[in-house]
Order: C-alpha cells, then structure tokens, then sequence
C-alpha cells in the first residue's frame, strides 16, 4: 500500500521508510507540515503516519487540515508520538486520529496497525 | 530336628556356639601337645648314648665285651634311627597320625633296647652294678616323665618297654627275696611313676589350655582395638565426606531445579493462553516452594555438619524488612490478617551482617505468624540502638494475634521436625525445621531467638543481634547494554549452556559455549589472538577434572586474556568461595538457579565495571544498589496479585496490594507512592474511575499510573492515556517489560531526596548491533547505513542548537532541541543519550530550567560518545561504499 511519512526528524523518517519499505508498502516521505498536507492531498494515499512533536507542534495542524478536506478525511491517519502528555494525546484523538502508537515503537507493532488500520474488519476486502 | 526341640531354640544355638569354642581350644590345645612332643623327643636324643656308654663302662668287667657293644650298639642304633626318622619328618608330608604313630613305635623301641638290654645283663651282675643299673633306667623313665608328658601313649609305651623286660628276668632269676622284692620296687616304681605321669599330663593340658584362652581373649582385645581404631578412621573420613556431600548435593538439587525454573521462565516468554499460562505460573510457583523446602533441609544439614558461613555484606535494613513483608502481605490479605512492619527511622541504613540469613528468619517467623492466625494482625517491629559507637544492636520483633503456643510446648517448637503438636503439621504442613534454623542461624549471628506466648492470644518471636554499621551506602553501579556484546559460556551441562544460551541470545548478546576448561580456555586465547576478545566469560564452578577455579585461576595468569572479564555461576556454595573468586579476579559469583532478570542486571554491572572492582559482585549488592520504589498494585484477581507482587519485591520494590479502586485512592491518599500499577478492570471502583479521582488528590497530579489491561488493542494504549494514565502494560506481561515500564519513570524530577541519580554512562553508549537486528528483521537492513549517516550528519548540529539553548537559559527552545535530538537517538538505539534527553525535556516542559541546564554537560558527553561510536561504525562496516 501506499504510505506517507511525515516526520521533521530525518532519522525517525529514513528509519519509517526502511521498515515500511521492508514490509512491502510503497513510502513517500514529507519533512514538514506544508508538505505534508500538499502531498496528502495530491498523492492520495492508503494511510498517513504523522509525528506529533511538539506540545504544540504543527502535527495537530496538518491533522485538523486533512481532516477539514473532504478528499482526505476519510484517510487513516496513524499518530506516532514520543509525548505522554494525556490532554495532548486526547485532543489528537478527538480531532480524528485512527490510532496513536508511543515511541518508541518495534517494526512488527507499526506494521500490525497499519494492517489493522487499512483492512478493518467491517471493510471486507482490501 | 523334632517339634519339642524348636522350644530351646536360643539355648541351642548359644552351648553350640560354647561347643564350638571348646572343640577350637581342644584341638588347638592338641596341636600344641604335638609340637611339645616333636620339641621335646628331639631334645632328649642326646641323653642316650650318655647313658649307655656310663653304663658300659660301669659292667666293663662283668659281662663279655662283645655282649656290652652290642647292647651299647643297638640303643645308640634305635636313637639314630629315632633322630634320623624325627629329622626327616617335615619332607614327608605325613598326617598327624601317621606321625604320632612313627614317634610311639620309635619310643617304644628306644625303651626296648634299654628294657631288653637290661634284662639280659642283670642276672650276670654284681648286685651293686645290678642296682646301678635300676637306678640308671628308673632315671631314664623318670626324665621321659617330662619329656614324654604330652603323650601319655608314648610314655606309658617307654616305660613298659623298659620295665617289663626288667621284670620279666627279674622274676626269672628265683624267688628269693631279693629280686621279689626287687620286682615288687619295679612295679611299685611304675605304677607311682605312672600316676606322677598323670599328674603332670593333666597339669600340662591344663597349662596348655589356660594359655589358649588367653591367646583368645588376647586376639579378641586386639580385634576391638582394630575395631575401635576403624570405627574412629570411619567417623573422621565420615566428616570429611559430608562436607563433600553437602556440597555435591546442593549442586546435584540445584542444577535440574535450575533447569525447570529456567525453562518455565524462558516458556512464559513466549505466547501462551490464559490456562497455559496459569499451569506454567503454578509450577513456577511450586518449583520455588520445592526448592525453598530443598534449601530449609540443606541448610539444616549445613547448621549441623558446621559448615554453614554467615556472610558479611552491606545491606540495607529497612529495605529488607519491607521487602520480606511485601512478598508475605499477599497470603496474609488472603486470610484477611493486617500486616504491619514498623521500622522506625534512627535505624541505620546501611548495617553489615547476611541479608539471605536475616531474611530467612524473618520469612520464618512472618508465614509462621501468618499461619497460625486467624484473625486480626502480624506485626513486624524493629528497634536499633547504638553499641560501641559503631555497631547498632537491632532487636526484631514478630508479634500476632493468633492461636497461641501452650507453656509445655515453648520450648520443644524450636525442636527439629516438630510443631507444636503432631496434629497440626497435618492441619498447617510445613517441614517443621524452620524454627529450628531460624534459632541456629541467630545463634549463629550472635543472638537468640526466644517466645513468649499465651495460648489463644498470640504470641511475640524475638531476637537481638548486633551489626557493624556501615559509614556511607553502597554507591549504585553503572549498567552496560548487553547487545552485541560477546559471551563464552563455560558448562559442563548441556542443559545450563542452552538456559544461559536462550536467556542471553534473547537480549542479543552473541553467546559461544565450551563444554570444559580446556575448550573455553583455547576459545579465549583464539579471540584474544585475532584481536577480537570476549568481553565475559560465564564459569561454571562445579565441572569435572578442571573446574571453574582452575580455569579462572589460569586466566588470572595469562596476560594475553585480560580483556575478558569473569562471572562464576555456583550450584554449590562452599566456605570460602567468595573470597577464592576476589582473589581470581572474579567479578561476580551467583548462585543457581538464577533467574533471568538476575543474571541480566550481574552482567550489566560486571561489564560496567571498570578494572578495578571492590568486591565481587554478588546478588545482594545487585539488588541494594537497585533503586527501590514504593509502588501500589491495584489488581482484584488474587493469582495476578500474586505474580506481580512477587516480581516486583524480588526486583527489590516495596509493593502494597489492594483489589479495587476505592481501596487505591485511599491507599494513595495515606502513603506516598512511587508508582501505581492500575487494573482498569475491577469491582466497585475501576481503574479509569479511581485514576480520575487520584489525579484530583493534591499528591496524585503526578503519579505515574500504569495501566494493566487484558485489552491488547492498538487503541487501548491511547484509551488509558486519553483517561489521565501514565502508561499501559497489555497483559499478561514479562517480568522484564513491567520492570521497564516501572523502572522508566524513575528518571523523572521527584521530591525525594535520595532519589537514586541516572546511571552513569556506561560503554556502549549505543546498542547499534540490536538496531541493525531489528531492520534486518524487518527486511530494511540496507536503511541502516543510509540512518546512520543522516544521523551523524545532523547529530553535532542540534546538540549545538540544544547548547546553545540551554547557555541562553530558554526552556521553550531547550525543550525544542532536546526533543528533536532525542528521535534520533531513541532510534538507532541510543538508550542512555535519549533518557538523558528525555529527562532534560521533561525538566523544561515543567519549566525548572536550572534543571534542564544542569543536565546539559553529561547530555554533551553522552552525545560525543555515541557519535564516535556511531562514526567508527560506520568506518568499519561501510569503509567499502563510504570512501
């Protein structure tokens, strides 16, 4: 499936790409907010993984974006986060995420919710 | 044999043994006759030729010359013969009849010569010669008296032969009253000759049979002495052998024990269903009750055979005495007992004497307490007051509230192999020898364990003894990441090879195995020699032919393999062993079984280390150097309880239980807690319910919560954070996975002074061998480099903006660096660096900092040392494609 990355730390974003690459997805990767959503919304694709920095970073930004679009808010967005700060945790859920996984995470969990994401049960076929 | 005989039965056999023994003296008695008789016949051949040629020489003028030779002639010829026949017996090899026989007729003849000699020369005598004559053969009887005194048959045959001849022509010369009264002296002389014979025979057998006896008794003496000196020689080498014994099976217990603990600890590591799971954690549990019972036996034989060592650590009191209530507060809340351990401050923290022992009585005294009550408390008090100025005498006390022990039972508990009454190790079980070992082992520490009860109220345990007191507390040892490092085990059984094999593979150390000394000692020196040298080796101290010592002692010696540090593994304790090991250079010495999480934290410590350590690391310096944290457990399903608390209190925690929620807030209201572990599932309060009224109390705004939840869902985790948790434990969980996620939020800013400081940087500061794993694992091994690269391209940039953050003293861009170094990091496996960060994130988010400041210089230096690590990697594993 067809994965975006998007990270402001190139090493977690080289590290997503091989495990995901690893696994057969097909990954582009964005650097930062703005590219994140300008490639979200052209490439259309299956899943998004979005790195929630700062308390008040710019990921909350590119989520409530996706979102407000109608091309992409039906798109899964996985949130991966380093912060366990509750209320910011509960505002990302609360503005749509499809899941949150902490850092640091193994390759065989992020792939796991990733297949959990993109075939939900009540999606039959994938 | 008849009926009526089988009534005597006892008396039978004893007169057959008497029988016996008379007939062995009789025929010992008779064969010292016979040897007599050979003795004394040969002594007497002499005598002969004497006596004829006197006598010769005495009727030289009254018969004719030729008649006197002849005579002479053939006395000396039946001597001769009688000599020549004695000399040539041994040749032979006749029977002892066929001997006597030869010795009787042989006499016999001698004393026929005289007899028949005699008789002819007689009536051709003078009367005085005549008489000479008489008195010469009444002299030859008479010597034959002694020299024929062991036979009879001889003699009376000697003495017939000499005399009836006599007789015979005496009579024959008339019966004139000369020779009638001659004749009448001749037979008079042999029959007063014959009962002197009798006389002296039977004295001589009784004489004979006297000194067999006494030869007898003689031999029995020396046969008891025999007996005693090998009953003695028995008794001493007895000694030496049990030390031996004890040893040999300790190790022969230990090491199937360690075998299944082992396993089942590495099997509950892998996926298993609920039943499974439960079977597996009731043979745990059984297994370590086993070898509790085992250790009870072995350690009383030790206390008996003297051979039991007190050793002498640090440790900490308070900390103990918390531990071993914690792990006994699950059974006593089952019987719904108040536990209670009262441990005033002014007791030292630091005190010098054997935790294991101290502990064991405790443990002793607490389940004891704990069992034979029913209702209300057990409370466990301590007491410490100054001796000598450096010593404190520490009084413990257990008292309970329970059945009680009668006044004629208060001394016979402290038996071995009693209760108080039989009827109750039916009712209670237990092997009845703990009090008996808690008493020794006091004893043994210088006090004495002593009772005062009274029946139906309860009784009050009691010791006192005195500790040195240790000046400053141990400082914490540093922890080393174990993956990528080289170990070489060293076992002689496969089984422990494959534990030490699967608990070490399982953290990704690279394991190699020798089967003996000499095949571990060419494994070292082959490594050493390409420049590659193990960074540990792992000795087993009981092996065959060469043992651990031996081998540690060769390594001691050979410069060539100093790189590799050495742990020895013991099965079988012995006195003195841990002193053996400092003097080898031993780093640590560990008792099996082991579990993982032990063997796992001795390793991390022992590569650590610097060259040189103190002392030798043991399991209680591991565990007091260990952080210990207060943490309550809110779980409402008693087995889980159980679990837990027994990981967490051999982890060194202190653990409160509760089963709801309600239970926990009000818990966490009274005592301030370190950590919550916190059920979501449970009666009258849930987890999400009472997290949310913890977080309203003043001190829980920022306890750490960690949520233990059978829900292994993606969104479960976020669920429980979303609730105001910490953290999220799926369970059922590993040992060590509810370690790290306890462990983690040590690190974090509390107000508890003696919160113990991170642990030092210890090499390797960056595990890169398990993050090249887990990408080769994943298919993405080539992304390695490609990371690597990025990382040490940017690395030196954003510690530069995080100095200068921290330098212009702003906690938002502090926090902003510190973040953005710390994915980095975290990512290829920079765990020391990232917890360094995190902490320094954490510190600004809160707004101290200072704080976040101070953490700046060992972040610097943390940073340098992976980056070097990272680049020389990369040197030495891409120098092809990198150039």
């Amino acid at each position: 499936m067809n994965v975006l990355v998007a990270d402001d730390d190139r090493v977690t974003v080289q590290w997503l790409s091989g495990v995901l690459t690893g696994a057969g997805h097909k990954v582009t990767a964005a650097q930062d907010a703005a590219q994140a959503v300008m490639l979200a919304t052209r490439t259309l694709p299956d899943v998004m993984i979005l790195d929630i920095g700062m308390p008040a970073g710019s990921g909350e930004f590119v989520l409530q974006r996706l979102k407000a679009n109608t091309r992409t808010s039906m798109m899964p967005v996985l949130v991966l986060t380093a912060l366990r700060d509750s209320s910011l945790l509960k505002r990302v859920r609360d503005l749509g995420a499809a899941d949150i996984l902490l850092k640091p995470v193994t390759p065989d969990v992020l792939c796991q919710a990733l297949d959990r994401l993109v075939r939900p049960p009540q999606g039959g076929a994938a | 044999m008849t009926a009526g005989a089988s009534f005597g039965a006892q008396p039978p056999r004893v007169m057959t043994a008497a029988i016996a023994r008379e007939q062995d003296t009789s025929r010992e008695v008779a064969t010292q006759l016979r040897a007599r008789l050979l003795l004394e016949s040969g002594r007497a051949l002499y005598g002969h030729p004497a006596l004829i040629i006197a006598v010769g020489y005495l009727i030289w003028d009254d018969l004719p010359h030729l008649a006197i030779l002849g005579w002479a002639l053939t006395v000396v010829a039946s001597t001769g013969f009688r000599a020549w026949w004695l000399r040539s017996l041994e040749g032979r090899g006749l029977t002892q009849r066929e001997v006597l026989r030869g010795i009787r007729t042989s006499v016999a003849l001698v004393g026929l010569t005289w007899g028949v000699g005699a008789a002819k020369a007689l009536p051709e005598l003078p009367v005085l010669n005549a008489a000479m004559v008489l008195v010469v053969l009444a002299g030859l009887v008479a010597v034959a008296l002694t020299t024929l005194s062991s036979d009879p048959v001889s003699f009376f045959g000697f003495e017939i032969a000499v005399l009836v001849p006599v007789f015979i022509a005496d009579m024959m010369q008339g019966l004139d009253r000369l020779h009638v009264s001659t004749a009448m002296l001749v037979l008079l002389f042999a029959a007063v000759m014959g009962f002197v014979y009798r006389r002296a025979h039977i004295a001589l057998v009784e004489h004979l049979r006297g000194s067999v006896l006494l030869g007898h008794s003689e031999e029995q003496a020396r046969a008891a002495e025999e007996a005693m000196r090998e009953a003695r020689d028995l008794a001493e080498r007895t000694a030496r052998a049990r030390s031996a014994f004890l040893a040999n099976m300790s190790h022969e217990i230990r090491t199937p024990m360690n075998a299944v603990l082992g396993f089942v600890e590495l099997v509950l590591d892998t996926e298993l269903s609920t039943d499974q799971r439960r079977a597996l954690e009731l043979v745990r549990a059984s297994s370590e009750t086993l070898l509790t019972i085992l250790n009870d036996i072995l350690d009383y034989s030790k206390i008996e055979a003297e051979h039991l060592e007190l050793e002498a650590v640090t440790f900490n009191l308070t900390r103990l005495v918390h531990a071993t209530t914690s792990l006994l507060a699950v059974r006593a809340r089952e019987k719904h007992l108040e536990l209670l351990a009262d441990v005033p401050r002014d007791v030292p923290r630091s005190l010098r004497g054997d935790p294991t022992r101290v502990r064991q009585v405790l443990t002793n005294l607490i389940s004891n307490a704990i069992k034979f009550t029913e209702t209300g408390e057990v409370v466990v008090s301590i007491e410490s007051r100054p001796v000598d100025g450096d010593s404190a005498a520490i009084c413990c006390r257990v008292r309970d509230t329970g059945i009680g022990i009668a006044p004629e039972h208060l001394e016979t508990i402290f038996g071995e192999f009693t209760q108080a009454d039989v009827s109750m190790t039916r009712r209670y079980g237990g092997t009845g020898l703990g009090l008996a070992i808690s008493r020794r082992l006091v004893r043994l520490m210088g006090g004495e364990l002593t009772v005062t009860s009274e029946l139906g109220r309860g009784s009050e345990f009691q010791f006192t003894i005195t500790l040195p007191v240790e000046a400053a507390p141990l400082p914490p040892p540093g922890r080393a990441v174990l993956a990528g490092r080289r170990i070489l085990v060293v076992d002689d059984n496969e089984t422990n090879r494959r534990i030490l094999r699967d608990m070490l593979g399982s953290e990704g150390v690279l394991v190699e195995d020798a089967t003996n000394v000499n095949q571990g000692l060419e494994a070292l020196r082959r490594e050493a020699a390409a420049g590659n040298p193990h960074d540990l080796a792992i000795l087993d101290a009981q092996m065959p032919e060469r043992d651990g010592f031996d081998m540690a002692a060769t390594v001691q010696k050979d410069a060539t393999l100093q790189a590799t540090k050495l742990l020895m593994l013991t099965s079988a304790g012995q006195r003195g062993d841990a002193d053996r090991c400092r003097q080898l250079g031993v780093r640590a010495y560990l008792t099996k079984p082991i579990s993982r999480a032990d063997l796992l934290e001795a390793l991390a410590v022992v590569l650590a280390g610097g060259e040189e350590t103190p002392s030798v690391i043991t399991r209680h310096t591991i565990a007091d150097a260990r952080g210990s944290l207060r943490i309550l457990l809110a779980e409402d399903n008693v087995v889980n309880q159980q679990v837990a608390v027994a990981m967490l209190v051999k982890r060194g925690h202190e653990v409160d239980a509760v089963a709801n929620g309600r239970l926990a807030v009000e818990a966490v209201e009274r005592i301030p807690y370190d950590v919550v572990l916190m059920d979501i599932q449970m009666p009258e309060m849930d987890g999400f319910a009472a997290t949310h009224a913890i977080r309203r109390l003043p001190q829980g705004k920022e306890l750490p919560i960690i949520a233990l939840t059978a829900h292994a869902l993606s969104g479960e985790r976020e669920r429980c954070l979303a609730q105001g948790m910490t953290d999220y434990l799926p369970k059922p969980f590993k040992a060590h996975e509810l370690f790290a996620v306890i462990e983690r939020d040590r690190g974090r800013p509390t107000e508890e002074p003696e919160a113990p400081p991170e642990p030092p940087l210890a090499a390797p500061p960056v595990d890169l061998e398990s993050f090249r794993q887990t990408l080769r694992d994943a298919g993405a091994e080539e992304a390695v480099d490609t990371i690597l690269d990025t990382f040490l391209e940017q690395a030196p940039e954003r510690l530069g903006a995080l100095t200068a953050a921290a330098t212009a003293r702003q906690g938002d861009a502090i926090m902003r660096a510190a973040h953005a170094l710390r994915g980095a990091a975290a990512t290829i496996g920079a765990r020391e660096l990232a917890g360094l960060l995190e902490h320094m994130e954490h510190a600004a988010q809160a707004g101290l900092v200072p704080e976040a400041v101070a953490e700046l210089e060992r972040v610097e230096t943390a940073a340098a040392a992976v980056i070097d690590a990272v680049r020389g990697d990369r040197k030495q594993r891409g120098a092809g494609r990198h150039a």
